[in-house]
């Protein structure tokens, strides 16, 4: 297994900058997610890891190898693609074999069948062996596409956007699938998707991209409770994140948030927050950092949504200047469009962000 | 009128085109067979017979005498190794088309079929002096290389528009997977692109099993003629004798509908770009 390292990447297509100045260090056996929206630079950073595209601008290192001027059959990787690519004129057998025979690696026709059992064995496609991928379902040929990838015991897997062509319940299914792999192999894998919560369920690391440009980097956790900017913020998470536009004002008893209509009182100010009193910002709350509540001192609003969603009920309330904020409610709690309600905002789950530069304020 | 009698009166109304239309193509076909195997007295019998009542093979065996075995090799000497060179160029430039962007593509796209619109009998006089030059008339080889030449853009052009309908993502598996894009180009996009390359390999036998102009032009020795130009000088041998005639034809006609026939399936969908889902 290899560790990876993007110095300083870039690349343009004509007067498109796709990627700019990549820096990422990926640990030997760590499971890495790239993830963002659509154009974000991350298949282009996997394709360029792949040699598929040549880079314009930095170092990509594989190991200890600097692998720009490599083609791809020389960089000892894997990769499985979104729609699979498997061989459509070759049985299932011959597609997991197809590595195998590739010039320079002299494998006996017994070591191959060997080497393919197993793997058929591992991902449980044993019975398909002598298919061909189009009579095969879609999570059948993303297993097949895997075992191809895992024949070679390559130094790094590569998977771009495997489940986002399965449904929803084989994707979950697919996902533990995956991480069981990756406990069991222990191999450096980099995984690009849009889907957070793949990311989030899946990764030892995230790092997110927006417009070409590495957002932020760092653990399921950090990317989810501490968001660099804005961003990371609103795209990480089940839905969008809850902003308000304001100021933060001193008051007797520490500071205040004052916008849109309302005021949320911050709990113990930490003291870095103390300097940005008389400021403006912008406030970040996600979902379950707002609550109805029963106390009478809670910031005033009406429903105007629910939604059920599972073990929670989603509530849209309406609250301050026509502020619409999205909250979780218990579904005990029955709440009703049009009912007055009072809503608590969680201190501890509060985010501030600088409204010119979307940076994180209550991140050191 | 009931739909399902519509749909039924349309059908039938279909079918009487299509056998109509067959009749027109393939009745002067079916004609020239039967009389090539009619006995010289019965040929110009009225009312002809349809199928003759008394085949016979002696026509055939009367070009046999003046030595068509040895055209009819030439011919297919020509023709196979045409469509093999052409096909293999074709693959190699279509492939680089349909796959790489570089300066000067589209100049070269267009000049592709630029070309393809000049009248083959308006480079017959300076083809053949330069022929003559390098010493290849008279030659088979002069000949494959000139039809390889003359087919090159249609079978470049097939291809091209084939190997645009192949995902790219099978190479991009196969180079990852450890082989040179060559390798992927011969492994897995030429397996899967065999309709396009039969579509284009029909077009080029089609063309160099028939061609009459450069042939006649380029090759006036008897051991270097091919098959049209000797059913040509059959007309002037033969006068109207048509028991002969027909059956060099049919000799003619023959090998190149069976090859249709038995890659028709390709042939189709070669042409129309056919679909590999992967």
């Amino acid at each position: 297994m290899s560790a990876v390292r993007f110095v300083g990447v870039g690349k343009r297509f004509g007067d498109v900058e796709a990627l700019s100045d990549l820096h990422l260090a990926i640990d030997a056996g760590e499971f890495v997610s790239l993830l963002g929206p659509s154009g974000s630079g991350k298949s282009t950073s996997l394709n360029l890891l792949a040699g598929l595209l040549p880079i314009d601008a930095g170092d990509i290192f594989i190991g200890d190898r600097r692998v720009n001027d490599l083609p791809p059959d020389r960089r000892d990787l894997a990769m499985v693609f979104q729609n699979y690519a498997l061989y459509p004129h070759m049985t299932v057998f011959e597609n997991i074999a197809f590595p195998l025979r590739a010039r320079g690696r002299n494998f006996p026709d017994a070591d191959i069948a060997r080497k393919v059992d197993a793997v058929a064995a591992t991902l449980g496609v044993t019975d398909l062996l002598a298919r061909y991928p189009k009579e095969l379902s879609g999570g059948q040929q993303q297993r097949v596409a895997l075992g191809r990838a895992m024949v070679r015991d390559p130094k790094v897997f590569l998977l771009d956007e495997p489940l986002s062509n399965l449904d929803a319940r084989l994707r979950i299914r697919m996902r533990k699938d995956i991480k069981a792999l990756h406990d069991a192999l222990q191999s450096t894998i980099v995984y690009v998707t849009h889907d957070q919560s793949e990311a989030m369920t899946l990764s030892s690391r995230i790092a997110v991209f927006d417009r070409g440009r590495l957002q932020q980097y760092g653990t399921p956790d950090d990317v989810y409770n501490r968001p660099a900017n804005l961003f990371v913020a609103n795209f990480v998470g089940e839905r969008e994140i809850n902003r308000i536009d304001g100021m933060l004002e001193s008051a007797a008893d520490g500071l205040r948030f004052r916008g849109a209509g309302l005021v949320v009182a911050l709990a113990a100010t930490p003291a870095r927050m103390a300097e940005f009193a008389g400021r403006a910002v912008t406030l970040a709350v996600r979902a379950e950092g707002v609550m109805p509540t029963g106390d009478e001192t809670g910031v005033a609003a009406k429903v105007t949504q629910t939604e059920l969603s599972g073990p929670d009920q989603i509530v849209y309330a309406s609250a301050g200047d026509d502020v619409e904020l999205c909250c979780r409610a218990d579904p005990a709690a029955h709440l009703r469009k049009g009912q007055s309600i009072r809503l608590r905002f969680q201190p501890e789950r509060l985010h501030f962000f600088d409204p010119s530069t979307s940076r994180s304020l209550s991140v050191a | 009128m009931s739909w399902q009698r519509r749909a039924l009166l349309r059908k039938s109304v279909n079918a009487a085109v299509v056998v109509a239309i067959c009749i027109v193509a393939l009745f002067p076909i079916l004609w020239g067979l039967s009389t090539s195997l009619k006995p010289a007295n019965a040929i110009l019998e009225y009312p002809p017979q349809l199928i003759p009542a008394a085949p016979t093979l002696e026509h055939y065996r009367q070009l046999l005498t003046t030595g068509i075995h040895k055209y009819i090799l030439n011919s297919a000497i020509v023709s196979i190794v045409t469509v093999f060179l052409c096909v293999m160029l074709a693959a190699l430039a279509g492939y680089a088309l349909a796959r790489f962007s570089f300066r000067g593509k589209s100049l070269v796209l267009f000049v592709i079929v630029a070309v393809m619109s000049i009248p083959l009998p308006s480079l017959m006089v300076p083809t053949f002096t330069f022929l003559a030059l390098l010493g290849l008339n008279n030659t088979l080889t002069g000949l494959v290389l000139l039809y390889t030449a003359y087919q090159l853009p249609l079978a470049v052009w097939v291809l091209y528009g084939y190997f645009q309908t192949i995902p790219s993502e099978f190479e991009n598996a196969a180079m990852i997977d450890g082989y040179s894009r060559l390798q992927a180009l011969r492994r897995v996009v030429l397996p899967l692109s065999r309709p396009g390359l039969i579509a284009a390999g029909l077009f080029t036998l089609t063309f160099a099993w028939n061609d009459f102009v450069v042939a006649v032009v380029m090759n006036s020795s008897d051991d270097a003629r091919t098959l049209p130009v000797a059913i040509y000088n059959y007309l002037g041998f033969f006068g109207r004798e048509w028991g002969p005639l027909t059956a060099a034809a049919m000799v003619s006609i023959v090998p190149v509908i069976v090859v249709f026939v038995v890659f028709q399936k390709y042939f189709l969908s070669g042409m129309t770009g056919g679909g590999v889902k992967g």
